[in-house]
């Protein structure tokens, strides 16, 4: 399945003996602002480029906030089921519910299938925000260390 | 690089080659298409559009070492990728591996 990998913090100026003073919790929140940038771009990029009933994959995009053993991540993903339309199957053959994962649509518009060209949509959207999420992340890290006195 | 003859290449490599999309019922082949354009520095100083590429490989079970051969014709071209996606893909109905480059 499509997965986009961002090591974010390996682009953020920080001195590891800072480093070492900032818990999970501080990690998310340096992280938070970036993440958070980046799904409002991606939710922009959905509904930009499919514009016909992009609604419930724009809608579906989330962040989840983990942090284990002190480390700290977050994940943009989407979550949910995709309704099938209907469109051309008579009302009375229609699935009632069931379409595929929203995660599943995600990944056939990004890679391509068979029948619909890959549009590279999530791709372009990180490159392109790269240099501006990384910034939110490290304002808000700058913010954070004054915060602590460090 | 010129995608011509990257293009060349794979084809040299032996598996049926497709672009942009390996067409539905077709297996043990591959697709390639170009979907961007990173600035870089070439040799000579000049800075140049390297176009992104992404490499789709479609396998039945008995033919997954094809992508071994492809990966090989790669490290000979001297052109790391980096594989986004591998794994059953329910339109085609065999395992497809993703892969994606920058040709230069």
């Amino acid at each position: 399945m499509a997965k986009f990998v961002s090591y974010a913090m390996d682009d953020l100026q920080i001195p590891f003996d800072k480093m070492s003073r900032l818990s999970a919790a501080d990690l998310l929140d340096i992280l938070r602002p970036g993440a958070e940038l980046m799904r409002q771009a991606i939710v922009d990029a959905v509904k930009s480029t499919f514009t016909q009933r992009s609604g419930s994959l724009a809608g579906s995009w989330v962040l989840t906030e983990s942090s284990a053993e002190g480390n700290a991540e977050i994940t943009i993903e989407p979550l949910g089921v995709h309704p099938t339309n209907g469109r051309g199957i008579r009302k009375k053959k229609r699935k009632k519910s069931g379409g595929d994962a929203n995660a599943v649509v995600a990944y056939a518009l990004e890679y391509g299938t068979p029948r619909i060209p890959a549009r590279h949509y999530i791709q372009h959207t990180t490159e392109e925000k790269a240099e501006e999420v990384t910034a939110a992340m490290q304002e808000a890290m700058n913010k954070k260390l004054e915060q602590l006195g460090l | 690089m010129t995608l011509t003859e990257f293009s060349a290449a794979l084809d040299a490599a032996g598996l049926s080659v497709y672009t942009p999309v390996v067409p539905a019922g077709a297996a043990n082949c591959l697709a390639w298409h170009t979907y961007g354009a990173i600035p870089s520095i070439g040799d000579n100083g000049n800075i140049l559009n390297a176009p992104q590429v992404q490499i789709d490989i479609i396998t039945d079970a008995a033919h997954e070492l094809l992508i071994d051969d492809l990966t090989a014709v790669l490290w000979t071209l001297d052109l790391p990728y980096s594989i986004q996606s591998d794994g059953y893909d329910p339109d085609y109905g065999c395992r497809r591996t993703i892969l994606q480059l920058v040709v230069i």
